[in-house]
């Protein structure tokens, strides 16, 4: 009996271990075009309102959703309580705190970071400029991740389970 | 010599067949062949004691 219960947890854990991996790969897509979303609303709001930065970042970031929130949200409070800190470093912060969440390859954390840098400190024109670049590299990586996931997503959630099978059966 | 230890071996070699298309299937080639050797590897240690025993049996039957 107990054999039995314990057969289960352990095939549940590895079930569950499996399907979180997949599910992170399905997030990894959606933050992509959710990052593109959140820039294209960062453009109307430098180009058309001209609101500060401060307030502008926290605007999209509520916009948006859960997974790419602590990005803009992060950068917005940085920049509203350290008055010596740069748009581009707080723009770096919030990069970290979405590294925590979500994990992101090196080269999309630069892409990130790059475009922090031309943050608030250019002219209007050149900002757009940058999130209009940004948004189109983040959309082929978009692509990429869409591709990952598609290959990935079922292996993680077969490989869980079977891989719970195995355990199960070398203990039994 | 216990039926349970064959259907073991036998689930063993099921699901290392499913890793190994599992993987394949994902591009991930060089994964599915080290899955087959970890396979391979765990049913032989799990036979290897009772492959001695027959060994030392065979050696009884002819007196050495």
């Amino acid at each position: 009996m107990f054999k039995l219960i314990g057969a289960f947890l352990i095939m549940g854990g590895c079930g569950y271990i499996g399907l979180t991996m997949a599910h992170l790969y399905k997030k990894r897509t959606e933050l992509f075009r959710y990052l593109q979303n959140g820039l294209t609303l960062l453009e109307t709001e430098i180009n058309y309102t001209a609101t500060p930065l401060p307030l502008a970042l926290e605007r999209v970031g509520k916009k948006l959703n859960q997974d790419c929130q602590p990005l803009f949200l992060r950068a917005a409070t940085v920049l509203k309580e350290k008055k010596a800190i740069s748009a581009g470093e707080a723009w770096a912060l919030g990069v970290a705190a979405l590294g925590d969440k979500i994990p992101l390859k090196q080269e999309e954390q630069e892409l990130l970071a790059v475009f922090g840098h031309g943050l608030g400190g250019s002219a209007k024109e050149e900002q757009i400029k940058n999130i209009t670049l940004t948004r189109k590299q983040l959309a082929l990586i978009e692509e990429t991740a869409k591709e990952e996931q598609v290959r990935n997503q079922k292996m993680w959630r077969y490989l869980g389970l079977s891989f719970g099978a195995v355990i199960v059966l070398i203990l039994i | 010599m216990n039926i349970e230890l064959i259907f073991q071996i036998a689930g063993i070699g099921i699901l290392t067949s499913i890793f190994h298309i599992i993987l394949k299937q994902a591009g991930k080639e060089e994964y599915s062949f080290i899955a087959t050797l970890a396979g391979v590897a765990i049913a032989l240690i799990m036979v290897v004691q009772l492959l001695a025993d027959l060994f030392q049996q065979v050696k009884g039957v002819f007196f050495l």
